[in-house]
């Protein structure tokens, strides 16, 4: 069945005249100018280099490996988060560890932050809380690639200023 | 000595012209983002002094003068470089027949012309030269051998030919009035009567000379020839650095001269309302105090405000120092003016030339005040409409601007034969 859609311009006859309705989109973009004129410092951007925005809590950034109490990486190299990981962005070789309560911990974790979409899946995936999402730190430029390509090392002192670097949780 | 006389003019009004550019650009970009609700620029610095964006005005000439001049292997090389310098040209050269100001009588002497040529033909060489702008824009779309510069420069061919007729005959109403197409003929029979200005006698023709002047200078609403939504950047697409420059500050040119003109026909040119020149010349000591107090509390007021923006670490280095570049040298030159004036306020006594000189100062401060007042104008016009789509900007100039001019003149000439 065909139907047909009436999109023709229902303008009034103030309207037609066209002049008066330019004047009135004159007067609030004059609105506009002058309040920013006045009140230079409530407006909604913020200086960005200068001041920074405050995250909110679940803002997920770049990654950082957990520690255990003795100083251990907590990871257990069960590459769940590789598995999971729809940009196959990490990378885990595990090997054995004299420690025989864990027994098993990564030899090689790298994340490709260029490649990372930063789904937190990862972390969602993880049973032992060993990688975590929230550094803060959402800054990645660099001037070479390789930098942006985390090592292990990397990534177990990539701890944010005001938070712990240890991970108390059962595993 | 006349052609030095005029070759000194000449360079000065280039001077000012040039120089209104960069701030013409601040403007633009401050003023977008004001009425935006945003900050606009603000970054680039001189020792931690930004000048509230100024700067990067300053920037962008160094940016453009030392960036490669590229000339594509593909264009029509004579033309392509030619294009660039007409446009440039043409703009500035309409700057040749503005009055700044009544001629300036001092004793005996001729009177000192404040414009470049009087010429007896001055609107029409106006309009002469205006047009042949479109050269500029069309040999730029056609040398590049581009389709979107090409597109471009059809475009702007079609636009500024057809609002050039409705542009023509709105000011046919102004002849009839004035007499003379001299353009100090056409402010003095202005006069200093707010109410005998063109803007209140012929309201009809200052909208289509309003609209028909945008479309000249491709300027929003009607900057169809560089549609960057459709074409990239129209017909300067191709050029870079220095070339890309001249069809830069041209379009600002255009908007200086677009608004000297609109000033001087509808607005009363250098004329203040309802004071009168013989009035400033007989009265010239008591305006010269008025003025020095006003300037004197503008310095101490402007000034003040200034340094009430001064907080420390507000940013916790060079830059919370600004405020006070311009609050405290402000401050103490609006004292020191108020200080001289009340010792030597009433000690102070003109000579011979003094008003005559203090009256050209006035009204040359007056007419620039107009334009750039219609220069904002036309940066709040462009932030506000949305563009037009090419057959609606055709239909707007041929049926409803040209029969509306047309009807403009008769009546008006039936006016002007009545009385």
């Amino acid at each position: 069945m065909s139907y047909f859609i009436n999109r023709k311009e229902h303008l009034t006859f103030w309207e037609k005249l066209y002049l008066p309705e330019i004047f009135r989109g004159l007067s609030i973009t004059a609105g506009h100018l002058l309040h920013s004129l006045f009140h230079i410092d409530d407006r909604m951007t913020i200086e960005y280099p200068d001041k920074k925005k405050e995250l909110p809590p679940g803002y997920r950034a770049e990654h950082r490996l957990m520690l255990r109490e003795d100083g251990q990486i907590r990871c257990t190299a069960c590459m769940l988060c590789q598995t999971i990981c729809p940009a196959n962005c990490i990378e885990i070789i595990a090997e054995e560890t004299e420690d025989k309560t864990v027994e098993k911990r990564p030899k090689l974790f790298t994340i490709n932050e260029l490649r990372c979409i930063f789904c937190g899946l990862c972390v969602e995936a993880c049973p032992c809380d060993a990688i975590r999402m929230d550094t803060g730190k959402y800054e990645n430029s660099s001037f070479n690639r390789k930098d942006l390509i985390y090592d292990i090392k990397k990534l177990a002192s990539n701890h944010p200023d005001n938070a712990g670097k240890i991970s108390s949780a059962l595993y | 000595m006349d052609y030095t006389v005029a070759a000194l003019k000449t360079f000065l009004i280039f001077f000012v012209v040039i120089n209104i550019v960069p701030l013409l650009i601040w403007l633009e970009r401050k003023g977008a983002a004001y009425i935006q609700d945003r900050r606009g620029p603000n970054r680039a610095a001189i020792f931690g002094v930004r000048l509230g964006g100024l700067i990067h005005s300053l920037n962008d000439v160094v940016k453009l003068l030392f960036k490669e001049d590229i000339i594509p292997s593909h264009v029509n090389k004579p033309l392509f470089i030619l294009a660039p310098m007409i446009a440039m040209f043409v703009a500035t050269i309409t700057m040749a027949v503005i009055p700044f100001g009544d001629p300036v009588v001092i004793g005996s002497h001729a009177p000192f012309l404040l414009q470049v040529a009087d010429l007896n033909v001055g609107l029409l060489y106006v309009f002469a030269v205006s047009s042949l702008g479109v050269y500029g824009v069309m040999l730029a779309g056609w040398a590049a051998n581009n389709k979107y510069a090409l597109l471009g420069g059809l475009r702007s061919a079609a636009q500024m030919v057809s609002y050039e007729v409705s542009m023509g005959l709105s000011v046919v109403g102004i002849f009839l009035m004035a007499g003379s197409l001299r353009l100090s003929d056409i402010v003095n029979q202005q006069g200093a009567n707010l109410f005998h200005w063109n803007i209140f006698l012929q309201p009809v023709a200052f909208f289509i000379f309003l609209a028909a002047l945008f479309a000249e200078t491709n300027r929003l609403p009607f900057d169809l020839p560089e549609g960057e939504s459709e074409l990239v950047a129209g017909f300067h697409v191709e050029y870079s650095s220095m070339k890309f420059a001249l069809f830069f500050m041209a379009e600002y040119a255009h908007i200086i001269v677009g608004s000297c003109i609109i000033a001087t026909l509808f607005f009363g040119g250098w004329n203040i309302p309802f004071v009168s020149s013989e009035w400033i010349k007989m009265n010239a000591d008591l305006v010269l105090k008025i003025l020095w107090m006003g300037l004197g509390l503008f310095s101490v007021v402007g000034g003040s405000l200034l340094c009430r923006r001064f907080k420390k670490q507000r940013y916790g280095d060079l830059r919370d120092f600004e405020p006070l570049v311009f609050g405290v040298p402000g401050v103490l030159t609006g004292f020191g003016l108020l200080g001289l004036f009340a010792i030597f306020g009433n000690k102070v006594f003109l000579p011979e030339w003094g008003p005559s000189v203090l009256l050209a100062a006035i009204q040359i401060g007056v007419f620039l005040a107009k334009v750039l007042f219609f220069c904002f104008f036309f940066i709040w016009v462009r932030w506000t409409l949305p563009r037009f789509r090419y057959d609606q900007l055709m239909k707007l100039g041929w049926k409803i601007m040209l029969p509306l001019a047309l009807a403009n003149i008769l009546v008006t000439a039936w006016v002007a034969l009545v009385n």
